[in-house]
């Protein structure tokens, strides 16, 4: 028997999409036990994720691949990430003014979420979250998310195809070379090409390609101006011809994001463990470094030896 | 204003563009699984609210409240809350008030939120 949370979801009802993806983000109990319910019911559906630097236009991008997928006929959920304040925890979540005009389209889901200063937490919360929308089987997932700080780089490790947004002076490029953000990108935009010397931004981010570990793997360089939907139609083919291709493998995930993630997710359980732990060995190494006798570096050392040791 | 004050209380506000109708609202409601509608009213604006109290309810949503801000004449204000609408702000309101009001209905909305598992 189908629960009546899976055949809604599957009807994409707006009500209980609404109220799972809460659980889903909040966690715990309630959260394993509506993933015990709809795993298998999850469909293969491609996540686009968008990042870039504050202010570099891609919620305006957003908007305009919303379109440009409808007009495709492909229904759409999005996801749209904002910071939280690091001092209350609250925020405010704007990224949905931008595109309002969708929001009477039946085949349209846009959910804001907050980052909740947690660095750790929000990528596992985010996966839960992409889990439900899977069942909805959207054709197009897309996620957005403030492309600064550690906790949005893991968010993008959540997708299948990773496009880069930056405009065109604003030092972006050698940023972009020195975060490693290039690394990620399966897409790069440069937006708001409107806005003069695009020609010097173009070549340096083709160049800045040929230092990345794995030079043979493509990226293309797509042109916007994301305010007058210029570009939009040929980000979205590029999008969609890679979403394409790692259909036809069957494998949207690839292995090392995987395991990136669940390393992430053991070290994140450990350190709880460790902190919060009664243990012995640990106090003392403390009392060690807070005496000047040992350095946290030696006393990791002592802790990793001790642990292999245990485990033999 | 009144945004950031919730935010700093720890809460998470959705922002959205003033001249929303009212089946956008509720769209939204359900889409964000809101506790709290707030709306900002100017001029007569607060007269439609009944009217998204019904679409709300509708929808079932029976378990978010809405609050109203602005310059209500007392007559509208009994209106309103005749309506459902669980509180009316008037200008000069304190912002420790409205934090506490709001906080207080959405703990409210989350406890009496279906258990849809």
């Amino acid at each position: 028997m189908q629960h009546r949370i899976v055949t809604a979801l599957r009807a994409c009802d707006r009500g209980t999409l609404g109220r799972t993806i809460s659980i889903a983000e909040n966690g715990g109990e309630q959260a394993s036990q509506l993933l015990q319910l709809i795993k298998p019911f999850i469909c293969e559906s491609c996540v686009t994720g968008l990042t870039g630097p504050p202010g570099s236009g891609k919620s305006t991008l957003l908007d305009g691949l919303i379109a440009e997928f409808r007009r495709r006929g492909l229904s759409v959920a999005v996801i749209a990430i904002d910071p939280s304040s690091p001092f209350s925890g609250g925020a405010v979540l704007g990224d949905r003014c931008r595109m309002s005009r969708h929001q009477s389209d039946d085949k349209v889901y846009i959910r804001s979420l907050s980052a909740r200063g947690s660095v750790g937490g929000l990528s596992l919360g985010i996966a839960r979250v992409i889990d439900v929308l899977k069942v909805s089987n959207f054709d197009m997932i897309l996620l957005e998310t403030v492309g600064t700080g550690q906790a949005e780089v893991d968010v993008m490790d959540l997708v299948d195809i990773c496009v880069v947004v930056c405009a065109p002076n604003t030092g972006d490029e050698v940023q972009a070379i020195k975060s490693g953000i290039l690394e990620i990108a399966d897409i790069l935009v440069v937006n708001k090409t409107d806005l003069s010397d695009t020609n010097g931004t173009l070549p340096q981010l083709k160049m800045a390609q040929h230092l990345r570990r794995n030079p043979t793997r493509q990226v293309p360089v797509v042109p916007t101006i994301a305010t007058e939907d210029k570009g939009i139609e040929k980000l979205a083919d590029e999008i969609l011809k890679r979403s394409q291709s790692a259909g036809n493998t069957g494998q949207y995930e690839d292995h090392a994001k995987i395991r990136r993630r669940l390393a992430r997710g053991i070290a994140r359980a450990l350190e709880e463990r460790l902190f919060n732990q009664d243990n012995e060995m640990l106090d003392q190494l403390c009392t060690s470094i807070q005496r000047h006798k040992l350095n946290v570096d030696e006393a990791i050392r002592i802790w990793l030896d001790k642990d292999a040791s245990r485990q033999q | 204003m009144v945004a950031a004050a919730l935010r700093d209380a720890g809460m998470e506000v959705i922002y959205t563009p003033p001249w929303q109708d009212i089946a956008a609202v509720v769209r939204l409601a359900q889409d964000e699984d809101v506790d709290v509608i707030g709306i900002s009213s100017l001029a007569t604006d607060h007269l439609l609210v009944p009217k998204l109290m019904n679409a709300v309810r509708q929808a079932g949503l029976q378990h978010v409240s809405i609050i109203v801000g602005g310059i209500v004449p007392e007559q509208d204000e009994k209106e309103l809350l005749a309506a459902g609408v669980s509180h009316v702000f008037h200008p000069g309101s304190s912002m420790q008030d409205i934090v506490l009001k709001v906080s207080e209905l959405a703990r409210a909305a989350r406890t009496q939120a279906p258990n849809i598992l």
